[in-house]
């Protein structure tokens, strides 16, 4: 499941070069938010880059891929942290590291007070992870990846996640609450 | 209000034999040039009122490390201090014997009775109400803090201030988190596992190239993505298995005893298996066997026919040979004879040549006897020939040389003749008996492959039959049989070339299957419990290294919070006495401001106009600035301490004359309300401090100083 995941996601970052591969994972993210029955407002630019609010609380999560050992926090994520602390948004961060042991999303719940500008190693976060929300949206980020891979690399553009977003956003039906549930075990056979 | 009265010290550190200075008068001096003890006998005072804490690392001081108590050439320190207070003298005595750890400790109170150890620790802290930091602060002002001070190194100035205010502890335990070792365990964790994880990925893109490989191999024997699934392969297998189980029906042979895989992994097993199944089958169809025996039958025909030919050819080249020798040389018999009688004429010959070859040795014993009796020719009969000759001598000479000229020669010629006849009669026999022998083997050969024949035809071959033809009228025969089976087994192997086709299929599949599960490794790993373990460890870690940051931004927050609070205490003072020590025109007003950063608090001199001082300070402005700082800080504490003395060790390292003069009035001002006690090598503030220090004085000077005896001080 992970290599599989893995090996999709690296072939994302290789076909659409970090920037852009960011924006498609955070898209992503924002589909198993949504699966994990969350409410999800995405956002590409200006604010924060998710909020979900669902069962498992209200959460602004600024979205974070890599490749290495750190991430950069700057001052318009912490700055788009505070706004949501303020709204009582949890503020998140959530890395994917592109490796082969670890191509999950590290969700941390930092207290804004302790973020600063600057290199964070992702290893840092560990300490505040929020292990809930990891279990329920991963466990659904590996089919989303899965469920939207080909299209992806066929059209060679997520405008097809922006109208997904969109449409589901504005729609919960489908989605029981507490979220699509969780596969028992997925088999990666096929590719 | 504590005085100092009197030390007295034996076997300390530069002080060997016992010396006593009294601090009678408000002012006391200690003169002398370096290494005359006059540091050791204020350290001596020091070490009586606060014992191991002024010594060792933990003081803060760089030189302490390592500071050795007891005199080289002593067995014990000792050091007796008379402190006087409103209540009467107070009797300070410490002791440390060489090589024990721990010191003695008594204390005399003014009415007389002693408290020792423990007690008289307590009862001295109640007395002094002074921590050995604070001490070092407001009381003691020591040579090293001034010389810290003037470095250079900003890192190393902030150090030297912590320390002049009293903050090295925090200094020690932020040292401590200087030592990041849970964050470096974190870093190593995380570059370990990197590092791992760049070899999987290096692993896996290998893979993932033989996967693709692999998977257009799949797709060029006709097979979509959607056929390479763990369940497409068993249905692929479960077909091959019809398959191969129809073959052997079709073929009348007994069913296939193969196993249908219950997943991909077993499928490898079940196509070798069906690949050689169907082999057999094929093999061992009745078609197949027919065709095989004819074939071999057909390979037999055509070697006999080949051998018969030969063999055939052979005799017939030989007895062509056998009848043109006997025309030309007749038969073996007629030749003997012929040898016989040329062998006969040869003896015969030879007898005449014998006959001839005496007479002619008769003539010679005749010319040889006629010779020797001078023979007269009268004429005579020749004894030889019988005719009447007139001289027979030359008669005889004559006979002679005739026989021996041509009949004798003659005869020779004649004997050469039969015996070249006779070798030519007998190489002819030579090569009869060969050519007989020969042909003995050809006729043997051609019964040979005339057997053959008959084994490959399986019937006696007739001797009116030519078997050469009889075996090609057979071959003929056999070729139709062959021509007829052959469509017969075409669609026989067309059936298991398809079958196999389809195991090559299964087969690729497997391949790519296998690849996958191969991929799938790093998921097992993943899901191991040692991996989860790390995991944990990992965040654990990561909470740690959160808890440790967290306590050092605390002791960060209180060192700078106590800095602060210390400096805005002192403030005021330390303007006036930096002003008043410098005079520098440009500097109005000097203040040091406190700056909290990430790796620690920072401290800025800044002049009136907010502007950093220190990078335009001179070595004396900042030997200022560190006496303005202690001056300021023990003038803020005054109302806290009890103490009524100031000591100066070494204060004018860096001064020039005119900060000399202006320290001399700034001790003048200090000697109003307090003791001073002043050790300098500095000759120049000596005179000076006897000049403009109003109070009465007394000066020690320290000279002579052996390692045996110690320094001598004299009381001026």
């Amino acid at each position: 499941m992970y290599t599989t995941a893995y090996e999709k996601l690296q072939a994302l970052h290789d076909k659409f070069k970090p920037a852009r591969f960011g924006k498609i994972a955070q898209k992503l993210l924002a589909l198993s938010f949504l699966a994990a029955g969350y409410r999800v407002v995405e956002r590409e630019v200006q604010g924060v880059d998710i909020d979900a609010e669902g069962a498992g609380g209200r959460y602004a999560v600024e979205v974070k891929t890599t490749r290495r050992l750190t991430i950069h926090v700057d001052d318009a994520n912490i700055g788009a942290l505070r706004d949501r602390a303020a709204d009582n948004y949890s503020p998140s961060i959530a890395v994917l590291r592109v490796a082969p042991l670890c191509c999950e999303w590290l969700i941390a719940v930092v207290p804004i007070e302790e973020l600063s500008v600057g290199n964070w190693p992702v290893d840092r976060f560990r300490a505040y992870r929020a292990s809930e929300l990891e279990k329920s949206v991963n466990g659904r980020f590996a089919l989303v990846v899965s469920e939207w891979f080909r299209r992806l690399l066929d059209e060679g553009t997520d405008d097809c996640l922006d109208q997904e977003l969109k449409q589901r956003s504005a729609s919960k039906e489908g989605v029981p609450p507490g979220g699509i549930p969780l596969p028992r075990k997925v088999f990666s056979n096929t590719s | 209000m504590l005085k100092l009265q009197s030390v007295r010290v034996k076997g300390f550190r530069g002080i060997t034999d016992e010396n006593t200075v009294g601090f009678d008068q408000p002012v006391t001096i200690l003169f002398g040039e370096n290494h005359q003890g006059k540091s050791s006998m204020l350290n001596a005072m020091e070490w009586c009122l606060f014992g191991d804490e002024c010594a060792g690392a933990n003081t803060g001081i760089r030189e302490r490390i390592g500071w050795e108590i007891v005199n080289r050439r002593s067995a014990e320190a000792r050091v007796w201090l008379e402190l006087e207070t409103d209540e009467g003298t107070h009797v300070l005595e410490r002791s440390q014997a060489k090589g024990r750890k721990g010191t003695q400790f008594s204390l005399i109170l003014p009415e007389g009775s002693v408290l020792e150890g423990e007690q008289a620790e307590q009862a001295l802290l109640k007395l002094i109400r002074l921590s050995f930091r604070d001490f070092l602060t407001t009381v003691y002002q020591h040579q090293e803090a001034i010389r810290a001070v003037l470095t250079q190194e900003p890192r190393h100035r902030n150090d030297a201030i912590d320390r002049l205010l009293g903050l090295s502890d925090y200094r020690n335990i932020l040292q401590g988190f200087a030592k990041p070792t849970a964050e470096n365990t974190q870093k190593d964790i995380a570059q370990d596992l990197s590092r791992f994880e760049g070899e999987l990925e290096r692993v896996l893109k290998n893979m993932e190239a033989q996967v693709s490989t692999e998977r257009e191999r799949v797709q060029s024997l006709g097979l979509s993505e959607g056929d390479v699934t763990n369940e497409r392969a068993v249905q692929a297998a479960e077909r091959i298995l019809g398959s191969v189980q129809s073959f052997a029906k079709d073929l009348g042979l007994p069913e296939a005893a193969l196993t249908l895989p219950e997943d991909w992994t077993r499928c490898q097993d079940f196509c070798n298996e069906a690949e050689t199944r169907v082999r057999e089958l094929l093999r061992k169809s009745p078609d197949m066997t027919q065709q095989d025996q004819l074939i071999q039958q057909k390979q037999a025909l055509d070697r006999a026919v080949k051998v018969c030919t030969g063999a055939h050819e052979r005799l017939r080249t030989v007895r062509e040979e056998r009848d043109e020798f006997l025309k030309d040389q007749g038969t073996r018999q007629s030749l003997e004879q012929r040898q016989k009688a040329v062998s006969s004429e040869i003896e015969k010959i030879d007898h005449q040549i014998s006959q001839e070859d005496q007479r002619a040795a008769l003539v010679a014993r005749a010319i040889q006897l006629l010779e020797t009796l001078d023979y007269e020719p009268n004429g005579s009969v020749c004894p030889v020939c019988g005719s009447r000759v007139e001289n027979l001598l030359d008669h005889l000479r004559e006979e002679w040389e005739r026989r021996q000229s041509t009949v004798v020669a003659a005869l020779r010629v004649d004997k050469n003749q039969k015996v070249e006849d006779k070798k030519a009669i007998s190489k002819a026999i030579l090569e009869c008996v060969r050519i007989d022998e020969k042909f003995s083997e050809a006729s043997a050969e051609f019964k040979e492959a005339s057997t053959a024949m008959a084994e490959a035809l399986k019937r006696e071959v007739a001797k009116d039959e030519d078997p050469v033809a009889v075996a090609r009228k057979k071959l003929e025969n056999v070729n139709e049989q062959l021509a007829g089976l052959e469509h017969v087994i075409c669609g026989r192997q067309d059936a298991a070339a398809k079958i196999e086709a389809e195991v090559k299929k299964l087969t690729a599949t497997c391949v790519v299957l296998r690849l996958e599960e191969k991929k799938r490794t790093v998921d097992t790993m993943r899901e191991s419990k040692e991996f989860k373990y790390i995991s944990q460890l990992q965040d654990r870690i990561a909470e740690l290294v959160g808890d440790i940051r967290a306590l050092k931004n605390a002791v960060m927050g209180a060192a700078a919070e106590e800095a602060r609070s210390k400096i805005d205490s002192a403030q005021q003072a330390l303007d006036e006495h930096f002003r008043a020590l410098t005079r520098n025109p440009a500097v109005d007003r000097v203040r040091i401001e406190v700056n909290t950063k990430e790796t620690g608090h920072e401290y800025q001199v800044l002049d009136q106009d907010d502007q950093e001082l220190t990078a335009v300070l001179s070595q004396g402005d900042l030997n200022c600035l560190a006496l303005a700082l202690f001056l300021g800080l023990s003038r803020a504490a005054k109302e806290a301490s009890p103490f009524g003395c100031l000591v100066f060790d070494d204060p004018s390292q860096s001064l020039g004359s005119d900060q000399k003069r202006r320290l001399a009035e700034q001790l003048e001002v200090a000697g109003q309300a307090d003791q001073l006690v002043i050790s300098t090598i500095d000759a120049e503030l000596k005179d000076l401090l006897t000049k403009v220090v109003t109070k009465s004085k007394t000066c020690y000077n320290f000279t002579n100083w052996s390692p045996e005896r110690g320094p001598k001080i004299v009381r001026e």
